[in-house]
């Protein structure tokens, strides 16, 4: 199933997008700790969508439910004209919390593919 | 078991000495959880050169690391009593089952362990990250973890900001945030290895990560 959510590109929105993905993590029945990743990463992406978003911006988040698999994809107007930079330290908690991560910008959007699953493969 | 590991297990029982002291202000379980990490600040600092006995030692580390917990504590949010009880529950419930099955519980599973509705698992998740964080002191001295954090960031720009933000931050979250994002253990292998609760674990990861973004877009 997909949960659609559009909000304000304001940081005070966040806690509705990590109250959801944790609900959505629920669904997918993933174990408490990757739960708390999924809620951890969405805070994040959502903080590099508003990082470089236009002002009056609304973000959209698709989430899609799988067993043991939670995708979610935020996207949102925004000023890059080139790739998201890789380099941050956003970056680097993306890669860690997510199984599969993408971003790509395209027509003047940016949009964070996620995908956050059990079990979870433990990088080191 | 290593001399180390020896030293804390043979003390132990003096953190639950020292946190029956203070029993009353807070959940005995969380006293001696921030009681242990104390005792291992002490272990790790402790130098018998010095000739000290090293319980002597450790009883104003344990006490301290309890009574800035406390003082942490009451700085917080305040979260209903009756939340604040069911988020204790299931934060035992999640270690527990993890224990015994060796992998993290689904909500599903805590919620079944504790005969409550799944929506209630959620809401105590919810109102762990609206407690107090417990965070011992920033210890100035320069951690070897900030070294080896340096392998996962390329960039010479981001590595000095993220290491100047990272030194600022509690050595606890710092051990935390090091082991999450940089050395990829999960959350429940943290939780073990900090001998801390998987919940307090999230609840650090949350503060820290979101603290170290603030600092980072300030640079």
């Amino acid at each position: 199933m997909t949960v659609l959510i559009t909000l304000p590109a304001s940081a005070s929105y966040a806690s509705v997008l990590r109250s959801t993905a944790a609900a959505m993590a629920a669904r997918c029945e993933l174990g408490y700790d990757r739960l708390e990743d999924a809620r951890l990463a969405i805070d994040e992406a959502f903080a590099q969508l508003l990082a470089f978003a236009p002002e009056q911006a609304s973000v959209e988040c698709a989430f899609d439910e799988a067993p043991s698999d939670l995708r979610f994809v935020l996207t949102g107007p925004t000023r890059l004209i080139e790739a998201l930079p890789t380099d941050s330290f956003s970056w680097t908690v993306l890669s860690a919390l997510a199984d599969e991560l993408q971003a790509e910008v395209r027509d003047g959007r940016l949009a964070i593919h996620v995908r956050v699953h059990e079990p979870h493969e433990v990088s080191v | 078991m290593d001399a180390r590991e020896q030293l804390i297990a043979d003390h132990l029982g003096l953190v639950h000495h020292v946190a029956r002291r203070f029993q009353g202000s807070g959940e005995f379980e969380d006293l001696v959880q921030v009681g242990t990490l104390g005792l291992i600040r002490a272990v790790d600092h402790f130098d018998p050169a010095q000739g000290n006995a090293f319980s002597s030692y450790a009883v104003p580390s344990i006490t301290g690391a309890i009574r800035h917990y406390l003082r942490d504590q009451a700085a917080s949010v305040k979260v209903p009593g009756r939340l604040q009880e069911a988020s204790a529950r299931v934060s035992r419930a999640i270690d527990r089952l993890s224990q015994s099955r060796g992998r993290s519980p689904k909500v599903a599973e805590i919620a079944a362990e504790l005969g409550i509705s799944t929506d209630q698992v959620l809401e105590a998740i919810e109102a762990n990250h609206a407690h107090a964080t417990i965070s011992l002191e920033s210890d100035e001295s320069p951690l070897e973890l900030l070294g080896v954090a340096d392998a996962g960031i390329e960039q010479a720009e981001t590595r000095m900001a993220v290491r100047q933000a990272l030194a600022a931050l509690p050595e606890l979250d710092r051990q935390v945030i090091h082991r999450r994002y940089y050395l990829g253990c999960s959350q429940t292998q943290i939780a073990e290895q900090l001998s801390i609760s998987q919940m307090q674990v999230s609840r650090i990861l949350g503060r820290a990560t979101r603290q170290l973004r603030s600092a980072l877009l300030d640079l």
